[in-house]
């Protein structure tokens, strides 16, 4: 267990509850974050459409609490207690977590105009949802007077006294990992479609009620609407497990529309169901049993040595909900590739998300050590042990072809590396042969590629 | 003051006292070992160690901890030979560790360390460790926790240790205060009775955790004797449990969101406390609250309640019920939504000031997939609600959208838009405009070739269009073109006729780049062992193995060594080479024979038992026993791989003849031939005749022409024979001649083979013929007198007889796997009929999913090819996968069916044919067909219009003395389509059967409204659109010549 998660301990100064006084409804989402902080909470505010909001948190947690892949070995008990990571930015609020089976990412956007208040700091949390909170929210009404107060509020605190909660959370590692590799897979994505929210209420409706998880369908457009295909066409987007789009046909009914978006390298699909005041984001792993944790999408990223223009960026990141490429390559004299692939990179360290509506990165930071990933990665960690263990090495090499011998298990790996090319990378072994480079590159390419990069810095 | 002792004086009896002890501790160990060494001794172990305090005890644990090490991997005793009992020593083993070990030693040792309960509880409750806790925290994270929860239970009441605070120690009780396998012996009410405390606190908490797995009340109370449902009844009654309570808690169950299963069990248990109206009416909020529960059974539940309230007066507030009945108008159950319908029928005729609150939430219902849902939500709308009220107008338009035609044309007369007229209106401008510009004229055709336009039936659709342009109601072209005499009189759209050997099959965007080089051979090999689903490239793998194997370089075993472990792993652990099962298994077989270039043979030995095993020589220092198959394609696909080898281990440069040139298979004859004439070293005949089942019927006139062997022999004949030559002399073998006589008409006699191994009990040179009838299950019946079993070297012979019914074959002989399916199929591209055959008879006969076979979809993969022409078997397979319950296999039948209607393979004649099938045979769900057949008709007018006509067209065969299930559906879907189009049911024979079917089912209702349709319909815009797809398709077929 020890590598399928990490346990932390979360101090909860009182239990996220919903409490009812004279005027109205207050929902107070207990938050953990570390380090001294004196004044924990962050935002207040009261919610224009509460039931809205509460049916959008539901929707969250049933994506957290779900496990849409349950690997033969591994038993229902161990379903991760894992708690939403919740953001305030300038404008807007961001929810976001992942299923345990991490093979879907779901995050709520609440907009400016969903609440009214003002935030009191930026932050980025975890949020304690329990199951009295989860009943609590079933039972709000679009007329009831609700108030969200992310921190521990005084009045809880009065009350409880000097109570703190401690909530053992065993956070896993999946999940971490997940967050790192999810952003990557989101901004290579591309809307494909987008329909009216009462088509797509339709199109929910009309999928099939048995399970497709050995299956991958595709969606295609018919009409104004949306229907299945099992014929991979121009503009279908892949989806593997219809089952985990079910959350978001309750949403459906009242949204305004629904974008659907692709990422043509690994075939993982975006759903954005888009409100007056809010968005809801599923990310669905290509298929039901990859995770988005195991993908090794970000493994490039986290191997690749430190650009000039990744510190730069860093010190630039102020919160922003959105951060203006444009603008940044303005004030920090960097071209807009750089600032791409420094926004890629901190990505992987868990210091800015993506939003797909936006197509642009927003700042937040994870409330776990994001350092810890990077040796959490076995293909990199392996990675590097070849290149300590001097298993690998330069054959040959021209102006546009690298070609490697890695030592494998009582075999020589090629490896054969040609940046540019329409397959940028090979290699003779078994992972590689089976999944190319659809789940990142296998250690043997990785180590090329630490090595091809090692050799241009000098280092 | 205390005199001291001298130190040597104290050192003497520090000694003396460690000898005594070390002595004392030596007798211990003696009695403990003597102890341990019998069985049946726990009890006196147990005096013996608790004697001791707990230091002397801890002493003690390296020599129990070692002595159940070793009776642990012993555990087992055979005695007498052939029984296998437990050691008994075991126990005494166990109950010596747990005296004298700590926690951390427990847990090292592992939970099949403790001993019985009994002797856990005594031991405990002696010792009182401080780890107690701990202890039981351990047992309830296990997995079969509940089978510890009377000891843990115990250990609480005893107060040994604090009540865990953990969901598992509540919910274990559900399983474990009774126990498994107790049936007759004791029951929840008796154990509780026995334990009373539990009522306290335990009780309340079952209501508070939904349990896990099958340990859950409404689980154990279904399948155990437990009864906990009337236990708490009688605990109720007796005042023992407050009652008052038990109703709260029940509903606070059903408030968590429960699974549906287990959530039953509380509304059911709530129903069986029998609470008064008074009681009712104090939860009436919580109830109706119910109704938005995510749990569909528990929302029904809470609607009844509802209901019954509602009648019985205990709730009066109108727009409380609305407001909590709203959320069931947006779920998915059918009866719910119609329900809540009925009742706000009646609300709102009881207080019609509500009346417009009430058709606003109504709109809810018009997102419902049935169309009778959306009918009756509108009707309910219609007669409660006003056009002129805003709200209510813009609600019912954000609906218009999605609601069925049916509906939708009442919303537009209902909102007064004048729809009809519009409509009619852009019809007429659309159909002049189509009038006055057809799309292909008949001057266009004629620069094409004549035969290949009458085979897509242009000349008869440009007949038609020229007909239906001038009137609205269409006669048969009395200038010879006909083609729509089934149809009564209306314009139908034939499809296309051909069988596949006539036109060019070979496209070039689908070309098979060879492999270039030894780096390219390397990196493909690796690709396609590890994914059998890659058959292109295995054939790309195993055509440049032929070419490269000679051009070993010198790093050589270095290169070729990662696959070679690969290989060499796969072919033990997964994937036996040579045993007619997928590619992955063959080409790893080829891989390790490559490499180390020795000869490789197969034999057939007996087993000790007599049964038959193949060895394989050749390939691992010891013989390989692979898969004994029976004879079967796959078999003979595995012989040529097997044939390949050899030629690897020759380190002769040669080429394949079977390799082929594009995807799916098809082998460029012109190719074919550049390939015989180049060949140096006769082919095996594995691979001559897997090369003449696979080359396309393009360009073979050229190619005998081009055709100048260097090499002689009777496979040449049979390859001239099979591309078309005539009078060439028929040779000996018959597997050769067999594949050339398919080769040359792949659907027609061979008379001349057929003649020539007349003598044969294999009827070579004969085509295959099937029976199909649908009654327990579908059934192949091939032309009689053919042999039951044929040679490896008959492929297409044997999947023939693979398929009748008195074979000893079945279908799991031709792949379980969609790579082998993908492999099978590319054996015989020019005739897909065998193969379809095989596919009905496994899709067919799990048309309701009753096996979870996912390849099985694959079957239906090559109709997706717009030149594979939709035969006999094609079309039942087709018929087959529409009426599959299985969305992969319905899904891709169904975009088939777009496709093969688009590109004209599927007209309104043989779908009719289809349909027929589908109606009269009883073993297709109607219900599910209709669903289908909608799905295809929205994608174009074109394609409503061939479902609307083939359907009508196909009534009369229903059995009218006794509609099958489902008809209603079928009608409604015409209704539909009809309303969408603007089309009635034009066909005499099926307006007949509609007036004939009386009563008030869903069918007779469904038949009332579908004779309701009045409208006048032009296809002239179908068939300008068949036209134009069958034009592009006709331009292709040009362009490949």
């Amino acid at each position: 267990m020890s590598q399928a998660s990490e346990e932390r301990i979360f101090r909860y100064r009182s239990a996220s509850q919903l409490d009812c006084d004279g005027d109205g409804s207050v929902l107070r989402l207990a938050t953990y974050r570390e380090g001294k902080d004196t004044n924990p909470f962050f935002f207040q505010g009261r919610l224009n459409t509460p039931r809205r909001a509460a049916g959008l948190l539901r929707s969250l947690m049933t994506v957290v609490k779900s496990r849409f892949h349950i690997p033969p070995a591994m038993l229902e008990r161990i379903l991760a207690e894992a708690d939403p990571v919740v953001t305030a930015n300038d404008d807007r609020l961001r929810f976001e977590g992942f299923s345990a089976c991490c093979g879907v990412y779901a995050r709520i956007d609440l907009l400016n105009n969903a609440f009214e208040g003002s935030p009191s700091g930026r932050g980025t949390t975890n949020v304690d949802f329990n199951q009295p909170m989860l009943t609590a929210l079933a039972s709000i009404k679009q007329t009831d007077n609700v108030s969200l107060a992310i921190g521990s509020d005084q009045v809880v605190l009065k009350r409880t006294a000097d109570q703190v909660i401690e909530k053992k959370v065993k956070l896993p590692i999946r999940w971490m990992k997940g967050f790192v590799e999810v952003q990557t897979v989101q901004s290579r994505m591309q809307p494909v479609h987008q329909i009216d929210g009462i088509h797509a209420l339709r199109f929910f409706r009309s999928m099939p009620r048995m399970k497709t998880h050995r299956r991958t369908t595709h969606v295609i457009r018919t009409g104004k609407g949306l229907r299945l295909s099992q014929v991979k066409s121009k503009d279908a987007v892949q989806v593997g497990g219809l089952e985990r789009l079910r959350v978001l046909e309750p949403l459906s009914r009242n949204a305004e529309k629904l974008v659907v978006y692709s990422d043509a390298t690994t075939g993982a699909s975006g759903w954005t169901l888009i409100f007056p005041d809010c968005r809801f984001h599923v990310i669905l792993s290509p298929e039901v049993w990859r995770g988005f944790s195991g993908e090794g999408q970000a493994l490039q990223s986290l191997a690749s040595a430190n650009d000039a223009a990744l510190p730069k960026v860093q010190a630039a990141l102020r919160w922003q909900s959105i951060i203006n490429r444009d603008e940044l390559a303005n004030t920090e004299k960097l071209v807009i590739a750089s600032i791409n692939a420094a926004l890629k990179t901190l990505g992987t360290r868990g210091l800015v998300g993506f939003d797909l509506a936006e197509q642009a990165y927003f700042h937040r930071e994870m409330p776990f050590d994001i350092s810890q990933v990077e040796k959490l990665q076995p293909r990199l960690k392996a990675a590097r042990k070849l290149i300590n263990d001097n298993n690998i090495q330069l054959k040959r090499q021209t102006e546009d072809q690298f070609e490697f011998a890695v030592a494998g298990s009582g075999v020589e790996h090629r490896v054969v590396i040609q940046p540019g090319a329409e397959t940028p990378s090979r290699c003779t072994c078994p992972w590689h042969n089976k999944h190319g480079l659809e789940r990142g590159p296998c250690k043997h390419i990785l180590a090329a590629q630490i090595a091809i990069e090692e050799s241009k810095t000098g280092t | 003051m205390a005199k001291r002792k001298p130190a040597s004086t104290k050192k003497t009896t520090a000694s003396t006292r460690q000898a005594k002890q070390d002595a004392c501790q030596q007798t211990l160990c003696d009695k403990l070992q003597t102890l341990l060494e019998k069985s049946d001794t726990e009890t006196k172990i147990i005096k013996l160690l608790l004697a001791l305090d707990e230091s002397e005890r801890r002493k003690l644990f390296p020599v129990c901890q070692k002595n159940y090490r070793v009776t642990h991997a012993d555990q087992w005793t055979e005695d007498p030979p052939g029984t296998f009992r437990q050691n008994q020593l075991l126990s005494p083993a166990k109950v010596a560790v747990f005296c004298t070990a700590n926690f951390t030693e427990l847990k090292k040792l592992g939970r099949w360390s403790a001993p019985q309960p009994q002797y856990v509880l005594q031991i405990l409750e002696h010792r009182k460790p401080k780890w107690c806790g701990s202890y039981v925290e351990q047992l309830i994270e296990q997995g079969q926790f509940w089978s510890h929860w009377k000891l843990c239970r115990e250990l609480v009441r005893r107060g040994l240790c604090k009540k865990p605070d953990h969901p598992r120690y509540y919910t274990g009780m559900i399983t474990g205060l009774v126990g498994r396998w107790s049936r007759g012996k004791t029951d929840a009410l008796r154990e509780l009775r026995k334990d009373p405390a539990l009522l306290k606190d335990e009780i309340w908490r079952l209501f508070e955790h939904e349990g896990e797995g099958d340990n859950t009340l409404a689980n154990v109370d279904r399948w155990e004797a437990s009864n906990w449902s009337g236990a708490l009844v009688t605990l109720a009654q007796e005042g023992k449990l407050s009652r008052g309570k038990l109703l709260d808690a029940s509903l606070t169950a059903l408030e968590l969101g429960f699974n549906h299963y287990r959530a039953r069990w509380f509304f059911n248990f709530f129903d069986r406390l029998e609470p008064t109206n008074p009681e009712l009416r104090k939860r009436s909020t919580q109830i109706l609250e119910l109704m938005d529960s995510p749990t569909p059974n528990v929302a029904q539940w809470a609607f009844e309640h509802q209901h019954r309230m509602f009648k019985a007066g205990l709730i009066n507030d109108t727009s409380k019920i609305i407001t909590a009945s709203a959320p069931l108008l947006g779920g998915r159950h059918k009866k719910t939504v119609t329900q809540v319908l009925k009742l706000f029928d009646a609300l709102a005729t009881k207080s019609p000031q509500f009346a417009h609150e009430i058709c606003l939430t109504t709109t809810e219902a018009l997102s419902h997939e049935k169309p009778d849902v959306q009918r009756s939500a509108f009707k309910l709308i219609q007669k409660h609600g006003s056009p002129n009220e805003p709200s209510l107008r813009e609600q019912i338009e954000k609906y218009e959208a999605v609601v069925s035609a049916t509906v939708a044309q009442q919303m537009k007369a209902w909102l007064g838009v004048n729809a009809d007229e519009q409509e009619t209106e852009a019809n007429a401008i659309a159909k002049q405009q189509a009038a006055s510009s057809l799309p292909i004229k008949a001057s266009d055709i004629g620069k094409f070739d004549v035969k290949d336009a009458e085979r897509l039936r242009l000349p008869i659709l440009l007949g038609s269009l020229s007909t239906t342009t001038t009137s609205i109601h269409s006669t048969p072209d009395v200038a010879g073109i006909t083609g729509v005499t089934d149809f009564a009189g209306i314009t139908g759209i034939p499809a296309n006729l051909f069988d596949g050997t006539e036109i060019p099959r070979l496209d070039p965007q689908r070309k098979l780049k060879p492999i270039g080089g030894f780096d390219e051979l390397i990196e493909t090999l690796g690709r396609v062992i590890e994914n059998d689903n890659l058959i292109d490239d295995a054939e790309r793998a195993v055509d440049g193995l032929v070419r490269y194997h000679t051009e070993k370089p010198a790093d050589f075993d270095k290169r070729i060594g990662p696959i070679f472990k690969r290989a060499v792993k796969l072919s033990q652990k997964k994937a036996a080479p040579f045993s007619g099962q997928n590619t992955t298994g063959d080409i790893c077989g080829l891989i390790i024979a490559w490499t180390r270039g020795e000869p490789v043979t197969s034999e057939i030995i007996l087993n000790e038992w007599n049964h038959e095993r193949r060895h394989i020589h050749g390939l691992f220092d010891e013989p390989f026993e692979a898969l004994m198959q029976t004879a079967n394609p796959m078999m003979f696909l595995s012989q040529r791989m097997l044939d390949i080898c050899n030629i690897l281990v020759t380190n002769q440069v040669t080429q394949l003849l079977s390799a082929p040139t594009h995807e799916g298979g098809w082998i460029d004859a012109n190719l074919l031939v550049e390939r015989i004439n180049h060949l140096k070293i006769s082919p095996p005949e594995t691979d001559v005749i897997l090369a003449m089942l696979r080359v396309a019927p393009d360009g073979r006139g050229t190619a005998i022409k081009k055709l100048k062997p260097k090499l002689k022999g009777e496979w040449i004949n049979a390859l001239k024979h099979g591309l078309g030559a005539d009078r060439i002399r028929i040779g000996e073998s018959a597997a050769l001649w067999a594949a050339a006589a398919r080769c040359r008409a792949p659907r027609q006699d061979d008379t001349r083979v057929r003649q020539a191994f007349s003598k044969l009990d294999l009827e070579v040179g004969k085509v295959a013929k099937f029976d199909v009838s649908f009654k327990n299950e579908p059934r192949y019946r091939a032309v009689t007198g053919l042999p039951l079993m044929a040679p490896v070297n008959f492929p297409t012979q044997m999947l023939y007889y693979n398929f009748d019914p008195a074979s000893s074959l079945s279908h799991h002989d031709i792949g379980t796997t969609a790579g082998s399916i993908h492999w099978l199929a590319s054996m015989w591209p020019a005739d897909r009929e065998i193969f379809f055959a095989a596919g009905i008879n496994c899709i067919g006969s799990n048309l309701d999913w009753w096996e979870a076979a996912w390849h099985n979809r694959c079957f239906l993969e090559p109709l997706l090819d717009h030149d594979t022409p939709l035969l006999e078997m094609g079309k039942t397979l087709l018929l087959c996968g529409l009426a599959a319950k299985e969305p992969g296999e319905y899904g891709l039948a169904v975009d088939i069916a777009i496709q093969a209607i688009t590109d004209g393979r599927l007209g309104t004649d043989n779908l009719k044919e289809m349909l027929e099938v589908g109606f009269g045979s009883g073993h297709f769900n109607l219900q599910r067909l209709a669903k289908r057949l909608d799905d295809i008709a929205t994608t174009s007018e074109l394609h409503a219009y061939v479902i609307m006509l083939s359907t009508e067209s196909a009534l009369p065969t229903v059995n009218t003395n006794k509609l099958p299930r489902g008809l209603g559906d079928v009608f409604e879907m015409l209704s539909e389509i009809g309303t969408r189009i603007g089309r009635a049911i034009e066909q005499p024979s099926s307006r007949s059967l509609l007036t004939g079917i009386k009563g008030s089912g869903k069918a007779a209702k469904a038949a009332k409204q579908l004779q309701k349709l009045e409208f006048e319909y032009n296809p002239h815009r179908c068939i300008a659109a068949a036209v134009e797809n069958r034009f592009e398709r006709l331009k292709e077929w040009s362009a490949r010549k």
